[in-house]
């Protein structure tokens, strides 16, 4: 009977079913899982890569986060540069023709003086074409537009995150008030002049004209400049070298001055507009933040002679090492070849992990990062997998410039070192009771365990931080091992520190009861709290019982601020690789007990650290100093020196745990060559070089359509809808 | 009708208002302004830094009382005063994260954002309406049981799950759609995936729904009488059934188009759609103050509308509701 009603039915739709079949054939042929419906086949090289959140600002001198400052490393350019090959990172000329050697000044007593480094510029750099320059056409670069950055940066409006390090400069920090007063006037007198102006802008350039002149900035020519420093300040060179000092042209800050676009009926403005001199350009077209921006090469750059500077405008000659040949960071077939190889910089948002990891592995990018959550599958104990492998994939790992610790409260009377308990009782003894909870900070450090920590949560991705300086910088010792990280089972001698910290087992002896500490963290996902429980049942042990209290990030900001926890959760990364840069996380003037907006979170405060501190801001690698110690003594150190100093008195004090340094995994296709990630970048794509031919043919091989599953579907859907129809007729008679 | 509607809109004034007011004391009670600036600046930022970011933006003015201000001006030089009036005539400024105009980001958002949940919305209202009549009509039988389990089933399975399963699937696996992506030329070609999986996803809730809806109206009377005089199944689904189950439905359906304008989080973060849904948590989430108020009172206000628009509508497809 069924079968009966089946064939009958079958009979009656032979011309349908085939039909069904067709266009699901041909609908499926049709399909394709290219991302790039829209590429043309052009003979231009481009390299395909991905960025996950869209920058919020292009300010040369504001910007202070890393997708951001990677599009202003190839948009715009600084003095100086760091080599793409050498490793520690060595600081190259760019703009500059050369890296000065500072020329000391003394007066007669043989007192510091001031500090100069002259500066000459390179000649014929030109800015890149914009609306902004006369007749569209971007000019020379000249030693005007760093005088004009240097203003900038001391202007109140640009909000630069790190104006202050500039105040070594003779009279920036006048010159800063200066500006703020003048601008005043200026908007004063505008108002006056209209007082039914809706909007005043003040031209930059002439606010700066009539504020005159940066004493410590002093233009000598075109092309040649000086920068005066009161005090010696070697990490200058640093800050040269990252964007905040690069060429900026004044007639596009006037111009990108925030009125209506009347094309657009946009705001046009500076921070979102890059008009530098750089190897690359935007492409303002095809530029959407949210979903793609696209840089082309500037055909006006300097660097286009190959010979203007090696290790910046062309091909390093040499590898640094052999690990850059074996990954291809460093090819012989570009020795010395110009930069850039790659034509076009096509860069898409990706706001997850995953589709980002497999649009990679399908080819459609020919870089990325390695999510944690695929870490195990594709890079197991830091190696790539045998099906990586047989791709052509290749991995090149390297050490971040951070750390991540666990701060404890110094400001508080149960954990930390205040300068003063808040209890008197604690006060009148107080010796006994720093020795005490310094004790306890030991125990907690010496209670996690590490090893099995990074194993779990963070696979290769993360190396134990012995101290607070990371791999790369100077101050870190390789064989440098913590004591207090010396993880042991038995936990021995952390419950004998306990027992001396007043707490045998844990227990409070006054109460009768188990120490409850507080342990602040951001975030309240399931996975933040796994891997925040984890420290907490390693203090079980101890028998202290720390509760979690995880925020979201107002709610922990504001306990930090407000020094309302016993122990916290926290990260840092360096903008440049100087000890400096971590050490003041921890200067006692920087203690958030002094205000919210201050660094040092654990609001430690320690008059040797303080005095080594400020000794060491100011000293270059291979200095030594002569000073006198808060005992009244006189020595001489080198900066080597005080920086172990520092780190000795660290590690006995506690204030902090360090547990790791991040080590980022980029993973890049066989196609592509020479990738060295640099720290301060998120990619270098002048030295990339696309093999377009062989992308084009993998491509295609890895994504071919699996058309027979089709088949599956109609059939799956004849079986049901067979019976139902039949259902359906059988209802009706 | 005119004086209901006039009613309607002035009650509407305080509910936006009433709306505004709370977001500006909840979101000022869990964020000062020296925290959305350093979310915005980064936990390195100076203190002039803040201190100028704030002032810049205007969050350095007291909330609702300026007692260094005279007369008016103690109430109307307040942040609360000063932000709202440029917003309630539409002038939003610029985003706190970006510095971006808050206008271009809805403009540029709202298009993908429609583009995805109107035919998602369209698309299941349509079959699930269409499914729910059938099995109504066969309500009891095997259809109707496997179809309710389906539904069951269906329901389960979290939205999230439904997203990777069909990247992992139909772009990983057989290859036959981009697993994400956005083209303004070709918007289409990326968003034929994420559409069916909306549609797949909203099916089993919205089928179950109309079900009860249709169950409930296909017992009635009138379907026996035209069943009586001759109709064929298709003129009682779709001359009579429909027409009577009309009043849920349009409910449904009005009560929906706020959501289609905000967009889908999940689906565009997965799918690489630069929508309002994803602009939208990310403000939130930034402590992006002026993009959330902007988007608040954008959606409060397509709320009010939407809700006048449902009262109205029930007088078309039922003439017995009279609005007074």
């Amino acid at each position: 009977m069924l079968l009966t009603s089946f064939v009958s039915l079958m009979k009656k739709w032979r011309r349908t079913i085939p039909a069904f079949i067709i266009a699901g054939t041909t609908f499926v042929q049709s399909c394709s899982n290219n991302p790039y419906p829209d590429e043309k086949k052009t003979d231009e090289s481009t390299y395909y890569g991905v960025y996950n959140n869209p920058p919020k600002d292009l300010d040369p001198q504001y910007t202070y986060s890393s997708f951001e400052i990677t599009l202003l490393k190839h948009t715009y350019e600084s003095l100086f540069d760091y080599d793409y090959i050498a490793r520690p990172l060595k600081i190259l000329p760019s703009l500059a023709t050369s890296v000065p050697t500072p020329v000391k000044k003394y007066d007669e007593a043989g007192k510091l003086q001031s500090v100069t480094y002259s500066i000459n510029l390179r000649k014929g750099v030109e800015f890149v074409d914009d609306p902004c320059f006369e007749d569209g056409k971007g000019r020379e670069m000249t030693s005007a537009d760093f005088d004009f950055a240097f203003k900038r940066v001391a202007d109140p409006n640009t909000n630069c995150p790190v104006v202050d390090k500039f105040y070594f400069i003779k009279g920036f920090e006048e010159y800063r008030s200066k500006v703020e007063k003048e601008r005043e006037l200026m908007i004063e007198q505008a108002k006056a002049a209209n007082p039914d102006a809706d909007k005043i802008y003040v031209s930059s350039k002439e606010l700066y004209d009539r504020c005159g002149e940066i004493p410590g900035i002093v233009v000598k020519d075109r092309y040649s400049f000086d920068i005066v420093m009161d005090s010696t300040y070697p990490q200058i060179m640093y800050w040269l070298a990252l964007r905040f000092i690069s060429a900026t042209a004044h007639e596009a800050v006037d111009y990108y001055n925030g009125s209506i676009d009347s094309a657009t009926l946009e705001p046009m403005e500076f921070r979102h507009r890059p008009v530098g001199t750089g190897p690359y350009k935007i492409k303002w077209d095809e530029y959407n933040s949210e979903a793609k921006i696209v840089l082309v090469k500037n055909e006006k750059w300097w660097g286009k002679n190959k010979e203007a500077q090696p290790g910046i405008t062309s091909f390093p000659a040499n590898a640094s090492n052999e690990t850059d040949i074996e990954s291809e960071a460093w090819t012989p077939a570009d020795a010395n070849r110009a930069l850039c190889q790659a034509d076009r910089i096509e860069l898409y948002k990706e706001s997850e992990a995953l589709p980002q990891f497999s649009k990679f592995l399908q080819g459609f990018y020919d870089s990325t990062f390695i999510p944690v959550e695929r870490m195990e599958e594709v890079a197991a104990g830091g190696n790539l997998s045998p099906d990586m492998i047989a791709k052509g994939i290749r991995m090149v790992k390297y050490p971040r410039m951070d750390i991540f610790y666990l701060a404890f409260n110094m400001d508080d009377d149960l954990v930390g070192s205040p300068t003063k308990f808040k209890d008197p009782e604690l006060e009148a003894n107080r010796e006994v009771e720093l020795a005490k909870r310094r004790k306890l900070r030991q125990a907690m450090t010496l209670a996690i365990d590490y090893e099995t920590y990074l194993e779990i949560f963070y696979k290769a991705s993360a190396v134990t931080a012995q101290t607070f300086i990371p791999p790369g910088i100077p101050g870190y010792q390789d064989d440098f091992v913590n004591p207090y990280k010396n993880y042991d089972p038995e936990l021995k001698e952390a419950k004998r520190l306990m027992t001396e910290a007043g707490y045998p087992n844990g227990i409070d002896p006054k109460t009768g009861e188990h120490l409850t500490l507080s342990f602040s963290v951001q975030g309240t996902s399931s996975s933040s709290k796994l891997t925040n429980e984890f420290y907490i049942d390693c203090w079980k042990k101890l028998g202290i019982n720390v509760k979690l209290d995880a925020s979201d990030w107002n709610t922990y900001t504001k306990k930090l601020d407000d020094g309302n926890f016993h122990i916290s959760a926290n990260g840092w990364g360096a903008s440049y690789p100087d000890p400096e840069y971590f050490y003041f996380l921890l200067y006692g003037e920087n203690s958030k007990k002094y205000g919210s907006t201050k660094p040092n979170v654990s609001r430690f405060e320690n008059p040797k650290f303080d005095l080594w501190f400020k000794h060491m801001e100011t000293m270059g690698n291979d200095e030594s100093k002569t000073y006198t110690t808060l005992d009244g003594k006189e020595v001489t150190e080198t900066r080597g020196q005080i920086i172990d100093q520092m780190r000795d008195l660290m590690v006995e004090e506690a204030p902090f745990i360090p547990v790791y340094h991040t080590v980022q995994f980029i993973m890049y296709h066989s196609w592509l060559k020479n990738v060295k990630p640099h720290p301060q970048a998120e990619a270098e794509w002048e030295f990339y070089r696309v093999n377009k031919d062989e992308r084009a043919k993998l491509r295609k091989e890895w994504n071919k359509p699996i058309i027979w599953p089709i088949f599956i579907i109609l059939f799956g859907a004849v079986i049901f809808l067979v019976p139902a129809i039949m259902t359906i007729r059988k209802e009706r008679r | 009708m005119l004086a209901y509607i006039t009613r309607r809109i002035l009650m509407g004034i305080p509910t936006v208002l009433g709306v505004l007011f709370l977001l500006f004391v909840l979101f000022f009670w869990i964020a000062s302004p020296e925290l959305i600036a350093k979310r915005v600046l980064g936990e390195k930022a100076t203190p002039q830094q803040i201190e100028g970011w704030i002032k810049e933006k205007g969050y350095d003015l007291p909330k609702f009382y300026n007692e260094n201000e005279s007369g008016i001006k103690k109430i109307t030089n307040t942040r609360f005063i000063n932000y709202y009036t440029k917003m309630l005539t539409f002038n939003f400024g610029k985003s706190d994260q970006d510095n971006i105009a808050i206008t271009k980001k809805i403009r540029n958002g709202v298009k993908p954002s429609l583009m995805l949940t109107v035919p998602i919305f369209v698309g299941s209202l349509l079959i699930a309406v269409f499914i729910s009549m059938l099995v109504a009509i066969f309500r009891g039988t095997y259809v109707d049981r496997f179809v309710l389990f389906m539904c069951v089933v269906g329901m389960s399975i979290v939205y999230f799950l439904y997203i990777i399963g069909a990247q992992f699937l139909f772009g990983k696996v057989l290859k036959w759609f981009p697993i994400s992506g956005w083209s303004e030329t070709s918007p289409y070609y990326f968003l034929f995936l994420p559409i069916v999986v909306g549609i797949i996803a909203a099916l089993a809730g919205n089928i179950r729904f109309y079900r009860t809806v249709m169950v409930n109206e296909v017992n009635n009377d009138y379907i026996r009488t035209a069943r009586a005089k001759g109709l064929g199944e298709g003129g009682i689904l779709f001359r009579h059934l429909l027409k009577n189950a009309m009043i849920p439905i349009l409910t449904n359906i009005v009560m929906a188009i706020p959501f289609l304008f905000m967009g889908s989080l999940l689906m565009e973060s997965f799918f690489g759609i630069p929508g309002l849904g994803y602009l939208t948590v990310k403000a939130i989430q930034n402590n992006d103050f002026s993009t959330v108020s902007a988007v608040v009172y954008i959606s409060s206000l397509i709320f009010v509308i939407a809700n006048l628009l449902t009262d109205i509508s029930y007088t078309f497809v039922d003439p017995r509701v009279k609005l007074k």
